[in-house]
Parts: structure tokens; sequence; C-alpha cells
């Protein structure tokens, strides 16, 4: 999956891609803010609006977004069940299972699908950020920002290894697969148990790696100095300004509604 | 004066009991291109490259020196724009996450300006024949090119002295067609080059002298033809036709001549005019 959400952000410029790093995680900061301010419907939906039109203005495809619904399609349905069984207030049906009686809940129906949309509104625009922004320029912004940049580089470089970790494991497993030792036939319970004897090759393997990903680094003058030169640019602009104040007032704004005045 | 010069230089890793280097001095011109082969060929190489002592340790002894700068005296940073080094794995050594970010990293942590730094990442990329994967992901590309950006990384930095350790290990015979088609036109353009390859068919035709290192000693030999002649009884890989000529030369002498060819031409030369009679 974060293969899939940083590579579009790799492969090509957008308008809103343009605007500094920063802005835009503070548009995503305000959109969070708001969700966990209130379960409103009527907010969700402009939020969910308001993405949708930056999704279309930045011609991100639906598929991509569709791929990240389809992820979290069964986490809300598990948080919407749990609510319909669990509330007891105006139930809508009632079921006998051995000398006992379950209702659903239609204000738990309710209930639970607003927080799945607002499971779904946290990730939607989290995952729109790391379509939009390229981690370099991520990198560059949190450096910029104060952050040290061997601790804003992991981001990238946690990206840069993550496939290359996935693919270790699918070879591990075949290669214990070829031996007998196949983790694909087995229960739930059994799989996690088996799990475990693949992990120590896989952190052997991750530990190798990473020591000779340090000395390559190291050989190429990494962290050398205390100042460092960028090849990404990054332009602040009058509205990069006017955005990243725009998003703070608004949130501020939606907290202060949802305490003083929401219903 | 030489561009590599070790003095007499000892090396025990921390916990080793015996030496991998014992008492070795050498040196190699600037636009040699020296192949090593034996035993303890990388650490020789992280030797010239000042991982050792600084990045690797253990007990140190002699004198290294890398364009004139004493390696144990200098920090990693400098060594890195004398000295660049291409490991194994060319998967490790990009750490970016586009073709063009790889090149530039080194340039980054060398706090060379931005405006230098294009025509720099242009002309490496040039010279590994990669210029229209600029764009491209790291993680998209064929192992083969990954080496030719990890090299294009060492290019961009303009260092006096390559290091290659295995360049070619992790790579299909593609990848290997493409490493050594960079490094013979850095050798024509005068580069200095420190190799170690197990294959020594595309080694031995550009080397100029060779490091042979046995039992923590090192051996220099001028000229391939002369080592491939001392190491007949070792069990050294050595280059498919050189092989077949000491075969063909055991059997019957005035056929194989004295010349011992390394590439394929050369064997074609040897033996292509004379005329084989079965009896």
């Amino acid at each position: 999956m974060a293969n899939l959400l940083y590579t579009l952000s790799l492969q090509r410029r957008s308008f809103v891609g343009d605007f500094h790093p920063l802005s835009i995680l503070s548009v995503v900061g305000g959109v969070v803010v708001i969700v966990f301010s209130t379960l409103n419907t009527w907010v969700y939906f402009g939020l969910l609006v308001f993405l949708l039109a930056v999704m279309v203005v930045d011609r991100i495809p639906l598929k991509q977004a569709g791929k990240m619904v389809l992820v979290i399609l069964p986490l809300c349905f598990f948080i919407t069940m749990i609510q319909i069984l669990a509330q007891s207030r105006d139930p809508f049906y009632a079921v006998e299972i051995l000398g006992k009686t379950i209702t659903f809940s239609s204000y738990g129906l309710e209930l639970g699908l607003r927080i799945s949309a607002r499971v779904f509104l946290l990730a939607l625009p989290l995952s729109l950020f790391f379509m939009i922004v390229s981690p370099m320029r991520l990198t560059r912004a949190l450096s910029d920002a104060g952050i040290p940049f061997k601790y804003a580089y992991l981001f990238t470089l946690g990206l840069r290894f993550l496939p290359l970790v996935l693919d270790e494991i699918t070879t591990i497993n075949n290669a214990q697969k070829s031996r007998g030792y196949d983790i694909d036939q087995s229960n739930f319970v059994v799989k996690v148990i088996k799990i475990i004897p693949l992990m120590i090759p896989l952190i052997l393997s991750l530990l190798k790696r990473a020591e000779t990903i340090a000395l390559a680094m190291d050989l190429q003058g990494f962290n050398a100095y205390e100042k460092r030169t960028f090849y990404v640019q990054l332009d602040e602009r009058p509205i990069d300004r006017i955005v990243r104040w725009s998003s703070l007032f608004t949130a501020l704004g939606f907290v202060a509604w949802a305490i003083f005045i929401q219903p | 004066m030489p561009i590599i010069e070790f003095q007499q230089v000892t090396f025990q890793y921390q916990r080793m009991s015996d030496p991998v280097l014992k008492d070795v001095s050498f040196a190699i011109e600037e636009g040699e291109f020296v192949a090593i082969f034996g035993d303890a060929k990388s650490t020789l190489c992280l030797c010239i490259s000042g991982a050792i002592p600084h990045l690797i340790h253990g007990r140190l002894e002699g004198n290294i020196y890398v364009a004139g700068v004493h390696t144990q005296r200098s920090r990693i940073a400098e060594l890195a724009t004398i000295v660049g080094m291409v490991l194994q794995d060319p998967e490790n050594q990009l750490f970016n996450l586009t073709v063009e970010a790889d090149v530039a990293f080194g340039l980054e942590n060398l706090c060379i300006p931005r405006e230098e730094m294009d025509e720099r990442i242009g002309k490496a990329l040039e010279t590994v024949r990669m210029t229209e994967f600029r764009s491209r992901i790291s993680s998209e590309i064929s192992g083969g090119q990954k080496q030719r950006v990890a090299i294009a990384a060492i290019l961009a930095r303009r260092p006096s002295i390559f290091v290659l350790d295995e360049p070619t290990r992790e790579l299909d015979p593609m990848g290997n067609k493409e490493v050594f088609e960079v490094l013979t036109r850095l050798k024509q353009e005068g580069r200095t080059i420190v190799i170690v390859d197990n294959n020594p068919e595309f080694v031995a035709p550009l080397a100029t002298k060779i490091l042979y290192v046995d039992r923590a000693r090192v051996h220099v030999f001028e000229n391939p033809r002369t080592f491939f002649e001392s190491i007949r009884q070792s069990p050294i890989r050595i280059p498919q036709v050189v092989d077949v000529y000491f075969r063909v030369r055991e059997k019957n002498p005035s056929l194989a001549g004295d010349f011992i060819p390394l590439t394929v031409e050369e064997g074609v030369h040897v033996f292509g005019e004379k005329k084989y009679h079965r009896s």
C-alpha cells in the first residue's frame, strides 16, 4: 500500500502538490481536528465533498482511493456491528440465542455508521497526503522546520526499503515451504505460532542489510557535516501562509462550535 | 606520486585472532585499472576507502595514502571526495526513491551548491547511459541499472579513485555486461579503478595490474598474463580462454606459443591460424 501511495507523488507534478508540504499537512491536520470535534453528518458530508474536490482538481484516480476504501471497509463493518449489538437504545430487531435475547439497535447502527465515517475521513486525507506530497519534498520541509535531517529522512528511507522487506518475507516463506514448513495450510492460531521461526531469519537478514546500508551511506558522506544542501527546492509562497492560517482558524472554529454551540 | 600507497600495513579485525593483512606495501599510479584476487579482497577495498579504520574497527598499523591524503588522519567526509566505493548489492546503495535523488544524495551530503548539482547529475547519468531513467523510481529498475546508478552517484562526486567490491555479484549476465561497459569507458577516460570481481573474463582484459592476496601478504603483478601463469595450481578461477591455452600448451607447446591470450579475440589470434591434425 505504501508503495502504491508514494509512487503517484513521484510520477507527476500537480496543482495541490506544488503547495509547500507543511501547508498541505496543515490542511490534513485541520481535517483531522474537525473530524474528531464532531459527529455531525452534514460536517462530514462537507468534508467528503472537499476531499473529493481535491482529488478531482489534482486528478487523483478514483481507483487509488477505492483501493484504500477496500482496506478499511472490513474495519468499518466491524465497528458498525459492534455498535449495533452493544447499544440498547431503539432496538429494531431481536433474536433469541441459547436462551439470551440479542437486540439490534437502530441507534447503534447510526452511531456505528458515524464512527465508520470518522475512520474513513481520517484515512482518506492521510492517504491523499501521501499520494500528493513526494516524500523527498516532505523530508526537505521537515528539515527546514528544524527537525534534524537524519530523523526527517527516516520516512523516505523506510518507504524505499519497505518493498525489499516484503520481498524478503516472501523469499523466506517460499524457502521454508520448499522444506515442508508451510504456514499457509494452517488455521489462524497455528499460523501465528508458526510465524515465529520465520521471524528469526528475517530479523537477521534485516540487521545485516541495515549494517550494509549504514556503511554505504557513510561512504557517501551522510551526516558528515551539520548542514547540508538540498537538490529538492521548496518555494514558500504567500498562498502557503494563507492556507496554513486558514486551516488553523477553521479547525479552531470547529472546536469552539463543538464545545459551545453544537447541540 | 602514486595515487594509492600502502606502507607496511597490517590489519586485524576486532574479533579475529590473526591479522588479515600483514606488512602490506604497494603503490598504484593514476589511471591504472587494478584487479584484486585472493583473500581479504574486501578488506583492501575498505582500507582504500577509509571505511577501515573509521567505520570498521580493528587494529590498523602502517600508513595508507589516497591522493596524498593519509586515510587514518582524515575524516570520512574528506575521503568520500577522493574515493568512491561501490558495494556488492546495488539495493543497499540506493536510499532514495528516484534515480535523480540517488545521484544527488552524495552531493547533498558534501554540501555541493544546488546550482552545480544539475550539471553533475546530468553528466554522471550520461556516462553510465542512464539519462532517460533520471526520473524513474529506483525500485523499478533492474539490478544492472541500479549498479550503474550507484556508479553514477560516485561519478557525480568526482572522486579520483573508484573502488568496486564485487559490483556484479548480484547481477545477471546482462547486468554484468552493462557494468563492465561503464568500467571500460571509465578506464578509457583515464580513471583510477580498483576492482574485486569473480568474473576474470571481464576483469582480465581491462587490468593493468593485479594484486594477489595470499595468506595476508600482497603480491603485485604488473601484468595479468604473468599472474595467471603463476597461479595455475591455485583454486582461483581463471578466464576460460586462459584455461584452454594452458591445457593446449600442456599437450602441444608449439601449438600454443608463448603469448597468453586474455580474450576470445586474442585466443583466435593465437590458435586461429594453426592447423590441427588428427593422427
